[in-house]
């Protein structure tokens, strides 16, 4: 059903770094990226899980996408950023190393993920875009943060 | 299917669960009024069959139109009196409609629900009220067909007859959804709803051959046919129902044709046998008062649909019964405009304020702000309030729909129970009226079980036969209370303690040294259930603890109060919201979190001088005593795998705190299991990484424990530091920390930082700390009790005036015998009594202390103490008591001649007395010689004894007795201080006593260090404990413990160092 989507029309993409692997997720699909990295820890989660953060009154959980993805944790760093993101009805930060550009990706464009890309399960792809320098993973944010 | 849009098909939704919410109380009311039907009641339930299968047709829901109009069809007959409503029949209402709200609920689904047995059973409730040349009328078939329009209706002959009865035209009412509706601005539901109004709409479609196909261009029109019966004359229907004149086509007889029969048998159609049981119809009367049982009662479980032939005695198919259906989450909610309109305006006063503030924050201006600030500071509490307002419900929400779980539960059980509820009007929030309902539903269904007795055994009792069952809700103390009460057969807590024993959840001695309340409180144990069989009706695989666990996550508190025979009340405090709660704030080192104030039951501060002395440990696990009582302990950082974290006193550094509560300084209180080596080794280990200065005794290392309570179990939270208490908001988390059982949600805090809100249940669950290790702990205490602990003696109390408690140790005294007044004889100077044939001095405590005099009485106590090989009597007041206590002497503030200190026992300063001092002090002649006598005879060596004990009171009171005896003692604070005393004085000392638990250097060890060094090897090693398990006794005798005494048991100690003496001279 998504992925009729990507073939049908162009999509916007905000790409980011989780480790060395570039991925995009669809701009409509985030509500914000922000600095805010400083979570409150929940004890006993699940160890992808960073803490929780309070998001203008909301309490947001915020998800190592390096973990989440099979991946090294993410690194702390001052370009660290969260990328709030809705799935079911809640918001989920997600942590990334770095974000990148924002861009228009053409469908034709747009292929089947392969079973994996740069040591990350194929399942959690839409797709894969090629650019001329880069290969850009599109995430399918439903998939990535099922439980 | 279904053809309107999404907007339509929720407005019919909402329209009709609203409805069907009142319909279950109108009915039971119908039901109680038997005869005399209140037509109001009848009119009310009918018009809402009526609407609901108005909509239906519409709609296109064929299914729930079809159950909606057998509904109807019943109540019509008696709305008309041609029908007395029965318990039996009301109960097939009650079903179907239930089924009709399940339908409604689902209406995407509602199509392909199967509701045969329902329709059957609705079928054969209108069938047994008919006339027999009517009966055939409800299952033949008519077809209706218009000339002027391509339609054709296929309905019920007993409708159409229904209809002609009451003089109304049937009229085929043609609309066009396009052009009459939608066009117009018009709600399809609202066209209904006048139609209804008007009359009775027994049949509805919509054409959907005539709407052509999706390639041509937008259809025309959609028409809709209603099949319409009204006593509205033909010349003014056009007006009423606001449609041409074209689009309404009367139905005369003549078009309406018996379903496969030809078209002219319409006005007589033949009895047609019915596809039901032929059934001999009941004579319509009123019936028994009772609710007739049903032969059987019809278990939930059973899935598949009873067939109809073998059915009751009351003819009627039962339905089979799904149980009310549980409270479904509204989504919606009715507020008043009222209030409404308040919220809006503070949302206006707020917009304002904040103006203002912005201004003043702009223009720097800080007497604005503050004034501004405070504004805020008000309107935020008054919305904050209106808004919890609307929220609020009342629980008669809850509360009604019991009349019906009674009602059923009552008949299939065949007894007889008035349901009263009072407090209706209490409100509550929304959240806890939802999750307080299945708690409730099993609470009420357990006292119609198993607190009701039937009405034969009431009545053998001498009990009205009708039980009655009262749910009571009020406000107390800002807190919403909740009792269930019936007056059945009570709990028997001997029967429930005698079960828990044979289900393994106790021990018998555990169940023995159980309360009358505390064995009551044993239904709420996990596991157990009362119910000799498991009925459908209360056991259904959950039992009361699973009612208790939901409880306390809403912060609730269940009581149970019961009499055997007489009644059993349950009673249930809920906060009135769970929104907003008042909480402890706690920290784990940088972390904070918050206790809600409902689970806290106070705040503990153990001060680090008395950590080793109050922290002690059963088993693995660690309690604290807290007046008089153990109470486990939970280490939040352990639970949660937290660092802790310490400021170092001397640097401020931040260290990781990795210190055990408890070590080796704590008591171990034996809890059956005796400790093993390997646990004392350990122990060991702690001393060894101890050395050097003892970080225990700073400020900085007392230990915060919050006492929690969840439900009647208590526990002690160790957290860090103990914070503010502060008003929290609670805010949910996310899906994918629902594995984290620990936490009740979040909440944000005033620096913008989130802090988790801890779940008390559930952590003590997580930590496996559950309620029967409070148990355990109790016996252990008992068991603890009956060793003489070390520090723990037993003490006889007496009293010299009316004012002061005295006390001396119990075993020093050798009798008690109860004196009159008039036997004192005064011979020499001294008071005297004739006791065994010889003369027993008398004396009292002022003699020698400054206390009360013993006032004039007829009747005394004289206390025989063994002296100086002397019997003396100490005179006393009664009443005479022995306690056993845990020895904490202050040894200063009390102390003077005879009295060796003061203690608290049963909340009164008691003065300890000391005897041997009195004696001392009143005839100094007996001890010199006492002591040359003696030294003769026993001490030609003229040793001395060693003995190391780290109690003050032992150390006197030791050594007190054993210098009586003509000894020398040289005493030792702990073991260390007596190995350097024994190597000092090696040569004077001739035998070692010790105490197994010391400071420094424990008796185990002492007794190591004398067998390892052949200068003492010989010496005899007497160990004095009250700990004296098998595995202590081994582990002694492995590093060479002669014997073991138990403290205090003075003669035993004597008859052992005398004979240990003799053998070395």
């Amino acid at each position: 059903m998504a992925s009729d989507n990507i073939v049908s029309t162009n999509v916007e993409l905000a790409t980011f770094y989780v480790g060395e692997a570039l991925c995009g997720i669809d701009i409509l699909n985030i509500q914000e990226i922000n600095k805010q990295i400083e979570v409150t820890v929940v004890p006993q989660s699940s160890d992808f899980v960073t803490g929780v953060l309070n998001l203008r009154g909301r309490i947001v959980t915020v998800v190592d996408l390096g973990k989440k993805l099979g991946l090294s944790s993410i690194e702390m760093s001052k370009d660290n950023r969260n990328i709030i993101v809705d799935s079911k009805d809640e918001q989920i930060g997600l942590l990334v190393d770095r974000i990148s550009d924002v861009l228009i990706a053409k469908s034709s464009q747009i292929e089947p993920a392969p079973a994996n890309i740069g040591n990350i399960q194929g399942k959690f792809f839409k797709g894969v875009y090629k650019t001329d320098n880069s290969l850009i993973g599109i995430l399918n944010i439903d998939e990535v943060l099922n439980d | 299917m279904i053809f309107e849009d999404d907007e339509t098909l929720r407005m019919y939704v909402e329209e009709s669960l609203e409805h069907l919410s009142d319909i279950e109380n109108d009915l039971l009311e119908i039901e109680e009024g038997g005869a005399n039907i209140d037509e109001d009641l009848v009119n009310n339930v009918f018009r809402a069959a009526h609407s609901i299968k108005g909509g239906a047709g519409f709609m296109g829901l064929s299914t729930i139109k079809d159950l909606s109009h057998n509904l109807e069809n019943v109540l019509g007959l008696i709305r008309t009196q041609e029908l007395v409503p029965r318990p039996d029949m009301i109960s097939i209402l009650l079903k179907s409609f239930d089924k009709l709200r399940e339908l409604i609920e689902s209406i995407e689904d509602s199509n392909t629900a199967d509701i045969q047995e329902f329709v059957e059973a609705l079928i054969s409730v209108t069938t047994d009220s008919l006339p027999d040349s009517e009966k055939g009328s409800l299952s033949n078939e008519v077809e209706i067909k218009h000339p002027a329009t391509k339609t054709n209706f296929i309905v019920s002959q007993y409708d159409i007859e229904q209809s002609a009865k009451q003089g109304k035209f049937i009229y085929i009412i043609e609309f066009d959804l396009i052009n009459d509706i939608h066009r117009q601005d018009k709600n399809p539901i609202t066209v209904m709803n006048s139609l209804l109004s008007s009359g009775v709409i027994i049949d509805s479609k919509i054409d959907f051959l005539s709407v052509g196909t999706l390639e041509e261009n937008t259809p025309v029109k959609i028409p809709f046919f209603v099949l319409f019966a009204s006593i509205i004359e033909p010349d003014i229907a056009p007006t009423l129902i606001d449609i041409d004149e074209q689009f309404i086509h009367m139905v005369s007889e003549d078009m309406i044709a018996l379903e496969g029969a030809t078209a002219t048998e319409v006005k007589k159609p033949e009895p047609v046998v019915t596809p039901e049981p032929v059934t001999t119809p009941e004579p319509v009367k009123v019936v028994e008062q009772i609710p007739t049982p049903v032969a059987e009662p019809v278990i939930e479980k059973v899935v598949e649909p009873v067939p109809v032939a073998e059915v009751s005695k009351e003819n009627l198919p039962p339905i089979q019964d799904k149980g009310p259906e549980k409270v479904k989450a509204q989504t919606s909610l009715r507020v008043n405009v009222n209030l409404l309109d308040t919220l809006m305006t503070l949302a206006g006063e707020l917009v304002l304020s904040r103006n203002q503030l912005l201004q003043g924050v702009g223009s720097k201006n800080d007497r604005a702000m503050e004034s501004s600030s405070q504004r805020i500071d008000m309107i935020t509490s008054e919305l904050q309030e209106a808004i919890m307002k609307t929220r609020m419900q009342p629980i008669s929400n809850v509360f009604t729909k019991f009349t019906r779980v009674v009602r059923d539960l009552a008949q299939i059980l065949n007894k007889q129970v008035e349901l009263t509820l009072e407090g209706k009007e209490v409100e509550l929030d929304k959240t806890i009226i939802e999750s307080i309902n299945d708690p409730l539903t099993h609470l009420v269904r357990n006292s119609v079980d198993h607190g009701i007795e039937l009405p034969d055994i009431r009545a053998k009792a001498g009990k009205p036969p009708v039980g009655s069952i009262k749910l009571r809700a009020y406000h107390e103390a800002g807190q919403v209370n909740i009792e269930i009460s019936d007056d059945g057969k009570g709990l028997d807590g001997d029967q429930l303690a005698l079960s828990a024993v044979q289900k393994g959840l106790l021990d018998e001695h555990q169940a023995d040294s159980l309360s009358g309340k505390e064995k009551i409180m044993l239904i709420f144990l996990p596991g157990f259930s009362t119910a000799k069989e498991i009925t459908d009706v209360s056991g259904r695989g959950v039992g009361m603890d699973v009612v208790k666990t939901n409880l306390d996550k809403l912060g609730g508190i269940v009581d149970i109060d019961s009499k055997l025979g007489v009644g059993t009340t349950i009673k249930i405090k809920l906060p009135l919201t769970l929104a907003i709660i008042p909480s402890q704030l706690i920290s784990i080192g940088k972390e904070r979190f918050a206790i809600p104030q409902v689970n806290l039951d106070e705040l503990l501060r153990i001060p680090a001088a008395q950590v080793h002395k109050r922290i002690e440990r059963v088993g693995d696990a660690e309690v604290v005593r807290l007046r008089g009582a153990l109470l486990p302990l939970l280490n939040l950082a352990d639970v949660l795998d937290i660092d802790k974290i310490f400021v170092d006193p001397v640097t401020n550094e931040e260290k990781i705190d990795r210190r055990s509560i408890s070590d080796r300084r704590s008591k171990i209180l034996d809890s059956g299991g005796d400790e093993t080596e390997e646990s004392i080794e350990k122990n060991e280990e702690y001393e060894n990484l101890r050395e050097g200065e003892d970080r225990r005794y700073r400020a900085a290392s007392a230990i915060n424990i919050a006492v929690v309570s969840a439900g009647t179990f208590k526990y002690g939270l160790i957290v860090d530091k103990l914070h503010d208490s502060e008003e929290i908001v609670v805010k949910p988390l996310g899906r994918h920390l629902n594995d984290c059982k620990g936490y009740a949600g979040a909440t944000i805090m005033g620096d913008g930082k989130v802090a988790l809100i801890l779940d008390v249940a559930s952590l003590a669950k997580m930590a496996d700390l559950m309620a029967l290790d409070t148990q355990q702990i109790e016996a252990a205490r008992k068991k603890e009790v009956k060793d003489t602990g070390q520090d723990r003696a037993s003490l006889l109390l007496f009293r010299n005036g009316e004012h002061e408690q005295l006390a001396a140790p119990l075993n020093l005294v050798e009798r008690i015998e109860r004196i009159q007044s008039t036997d004192i004889e005064i011979v020499g100077g001294k008071r005297v009594i004739q006791y065994r044939g010889g003369s027993l001095p008398l004396y009292e405590m002022s003699e020698v202390a400054n206390v009360e005099k013993i006032p004039d009485k007829d009747q005394l106590e004289v206390i025989v103490f063994q002296v100086a090989n002397k019997e003396i009597g100490l005179i006393v007041v009664p009443p005479v008591d022995a306690v056993e206590i845990e020895l904490e002497i202050d040894d200063s503030t009390l102390r003077q001649d005879g009295v060796m200190g003061s203690l608290i026992v049963n909340e009164k300063t008691t003065m300890l007395i000391d005897i041997f001092e009195m004696m001392k002090v009143l005839n100094p002649d007996w001890f010199i010689e006492e002591q040359t006598g003696l030294k003769k005879e026993i001490i030609a060596s003229e040793k001395k004894i060693l003995f190391a004990e780290d109690s003050a009171f032992f150390r006197t009171q030791v050594s007190g007795f054993i210098e009586e005896e003509g000894y020398d003692v040289v005493s030792a604070e702990d073991g260390l201080e007596a190995w350097n005393l024994l190597n000092e004085i090696s040569d004077d000392i001739m035998m070692v006593l010790t105490d197994l638990e010391m400071p420094n250097m424990d008796g185990f060890e002492l007794t190591a260090k004398i067998r390892g060094d052949e200068k003492f090897s010989h010496l005899p090693v007497i160990a004095l404990t009250s700990l004296a398990g098998e595995g202590d006794i081994a582990k002694g005798r492995t590093v060479g413990i002669d014997e073991y005494l138990i403290k205090l048991d003075k003669e035993k100690l004597l008859e052992s160092i005398k004979q240990k003496a003799s053998n070395l001279k």
